[in-house]
């Protein structure tokens, strides 16, 4: 079987290890990921608790196939409560540390309460121990790393870790497992921070057994030998992310200087691959679509050991803080990779106080002097390390840019790009609208793979229109789109996308953005767990995970008031193909919303309704 | 003759340097058309433009017109 049928609990305050078991009706109800996660963020956490408060439960859960020798499922979800948002918390990276968790003989790892001094956990097999911390606290995610395998005499430990900014409560600190896979976004390893934990050190020696692995060898078989030829998976594989730049910008849909421009003149050497070494993958992926960046010049060293920028890292701190120069944004990627910061709410929050700066709305006595204008690159190192240590301006940018609205005054609130308090991704909805509906509707804040993405389903000979006829996407929508076609389309894939999570799968390995075709990852389900599943079962699986998300923010106060964008996103981008026209309008996207509600048996103010709560299993939910 | 540039990594789909070429005007040309010559699938592009407009690629191609080629991206 793919899981281990086994859920390990520690209580920091009181150094409790408890194991609790579950039976097989558990996993196929709750499958993995973010469905184990939120059974027991519902479960186990109080409504009203702060998000740094011991009280928060902060869990890491892989997919139920991770861990199989299967294609492009390494993921695993952090989840808990965010304290950038006050919303839920959710984060998936791949890397190794996911299926070393399984191999140990865990589907999942429930941390409450919070230890009086730095402790890390030590995982190996069954052995679970909390151990002193005490000189690991302080530093930088490299030499952690190096220290455990070192001290633990074995190079295959597997760590999951927060860096300095984690420690110092950064909002949108972040977690990283094996230096630069990343469980990204919603300040999770701020709350890591909050409970003394530096780091998860896991070890196993089992080795999961699927019912039928001769099949899960043959889609691996034909992963591998189709991955350089398939067009998305090969761009993926020879030039990672950074090659969506080129088009992004032609597009007129590239963020530049806070998304205000659309178009950046320095996009080409933002995309440049003179630095980048090799590829590098995650645990039986072949896609490998990473890669690893080196820079040595007499003005800046990019050390290798981080991997290097992707392409939401190459906006964020580069177009959208108007900065072409590659080798200053390795750098700070660099810097991010070491202390563990979220480069996109980072760069985002850095561009907000930039036009602030720009528009007079703060000045030199607010930024320690510094000259925050769009394309300074001069600034951006010195005022991320004041970040980090929380010192000067960098303690005000360390909650983020809602945050730092409420200081910078009213007349700045016009220009954040957020939804539910954290920044957006970079990718403009005023060029494919479906991620406008996207960032309103993600239950973690502005996330852009809450559902698929616009351009696979532009014409009907698409990749995502002939790949994804069989969930009934059979007709083509137009990026600019609004209407019904692109809410089922966001609705369909939204659905799609939360089984991805449950099941542990990358985005980059399965359509529409990559090669694995659907019915290859339900015969992985079937051969993993000897189920007669089906592709109903599993979409009402994902309907389930995101039923008890919503319902998680509901407990929060969160209803049809925080799916909402910023009044930025209805303004015209300035330059590009789209300048001066209105794309998106606030009106159309509100009742699209609305319309999503409805194909989601949700309410009017967005809360789940009862009968679909029932429907779904989740009967406990009700109140 | 119809410019067409194969922009960012659709090069690889163009044999030799570099990632430009010139082909003949024919009446009733089409971007699809031209896809087809190269090997490329509809599905690979992100963004067709004639002359700096997006363009659809069924549109008949005029002579003289450049055709800029980008591969399609989304989710970073």
């Amino acid at each position: 079987m793919s899981f281990n049928g086994k859920i390990l609990k520690v209580d920091l305050t009181s150094s409790e290890v408890k194991v609790e078991e579950q039976p097989e009706s558990f996993y196929r109800r709750y499958q993995g990921g973010h469905g184990i996660g939120l059974y027991y963020l519902l479960k186990e956490s109080k409504h009203d608790v702060d998000a740094l408060e011991p009280e928060n439960p902060l869990i890491f859960a892989p997919g139920l196939l991770t861990g199989l020798r299967a294609p492009a499922v390494p993921r695993y979800v952090v989840i808990s409560k965010s304290p950038l948002t006050g919303a839920l918390g959710k984060s998936e990276a791949g890397g190794y540390w996911g299926p070393e968790l399984k191999k140990a003989g865990f589907d999942a790892l429930v941390i409450t309460g919070s230890s009086k001094a730095p402790v890390y956990l030590l995982i190996r097999d069954d052995k679970v121990e909390i151990k002193d911390a005490g000189h690991l606290w302080g530093s930088e995610t490299g030499p952690v790393q190096e220290k455990l395998r070192e001290e633990l005499g074995d190079k295959g430990t597997q760590v999951v870790q927060i860096g300095p900014a984690g420690e110092k409560g950064v909002l949108y600190a972040n977690i990283v497992n094996n230096l630069a896979h990343f469980n990204g976004r919603n300040g999770l390893g701020a709350v890591m921070g909050s409970k003394n934990l530096k780091a998860i050190a896991v070890r196993g020696s089992g080795k999961l057994k699927a019912k039928n692995e001769e099949r899960l060898k043959e889609i691996f078989r034909w992963t591998a030998g189709q991955v350089k030829e398939h067009p998305l998976s090969s761009m993926l594989h020879k030039h990672g992310t950074p090659a969506g730049i080129k088009t992004v910008n032609a597009q007129g849909g590239l963020p530049t200087n806070n998304f205000e421009l659309g178009v950046f003149e320095g996009a080409e050497e933002l995309a440049s691959e003179d630095y980048s070494l090799k590829p590098k993958g995650c645990y039986a992926c072949p896609v490998v679509c990473k890669r690893v960046v080196e820079v040595n010049e007499d003005d800046i060293v990019v050390d290798k050991m981080y991997g290097g920028p992707e392409y939401e890292t190459l906006a964020a701190l580069g177009s959208n803080c108007g900065i072409g120069d590659l080798k200053v944004v390795a750098k700070v990627n660099e810097i991010c990779n070491r202390n563990t910061l979220d480069t996109i709410t980072l760069g985002m929050t850095i561009s907000f106080a930039m036009k602030c700066f720009e528009e007079g709305i703060i000045g030199p006595d607010d930024t320690d002097g510094m000259e925050l204008k769009f394309g300074n690159k001069d600034v951006l190192i010195p005022l991320v390390e004041k970040i980090i240590k929380r010192e000067g301006i960098g303690d005000l940018l360390a909650l983020g840019s809602k945050k730092a609205a409420e200081k910078f005054g009213p007349e700045s609130k016009k220009y954040l790009v957020e939804s539910k308090g954290q920044e957006a991704p970079m990718h403009d909805p005023r060029v494919k609208t479906g991620l406008g509906l996207q960032y309103a509707l993600s239950i973690n804040g502005a996330d852009h793979w809450f559902a698929q993405h616009d351009p696979f389903f532009a014409a009907e000979d698409g990749f995502g229109v002939i790949e994804m006829a069989g969930l009934g996407l059979t007709e083509a929508v137009d990026p600019l789109d609004t209407g019904m076609a692109k809410v089922r389309l966001i609705y369909y894939t939204s659905v799609l996308n939360s089984v991805y999570d449950l099941l542990g799968v990358c985005v980059f390995g399965y359509v529409a953005r990559s090669l694995i075709p659907l019915n290859f990852l339900l015969d992985q389900v079937v051969a993993a767990t000897g189920w007669k599943t089906s592709w109903f079962e599993l979409m009402k699986a994902g309907e389930r995970a995101m039923a008890m998300a919503r319902e998680f923010n509901r407990r929060q106060g969160l209803e049809q008031e925080a799916d909402k964008l910023s009044e930025s996103f209805y303004r015209p981008l300035a330059k590009g193909p789209f300048a001066g026209k209105i794309t998106l309008q606030e009106e159309d996207l509100n009742d699209a919303v609305e319309k999503y509600y409805a194909l989601a048996g949700w309410n009017k103010n967005g809360g789940v309704s009862r009968n679909k709560l029932e429907e779904l299993g989740l009967g406990w939910l009700v109140q | 003759m119809i410019t067409v540039l194969f922009k960012s990594i659709l090069n690889e789909y163009v044999p030799g340097e570099p990632d430009q070429v010139e082909l003949t005007y024919e009446p009733d040309l089409t971007i699809r058309a031209i896809l087809e010559q190269y090997g490329l699938q509809p599905g690979h592009i992100g963004l067709a433009m004639v002359d700096g407009q997006v363009s659809d690629l069924d549109c008949p191609l005029h002579d003289g017109v450049t055709v800029e080629l980008y591969p399609i991206f989304g989710g970073g």
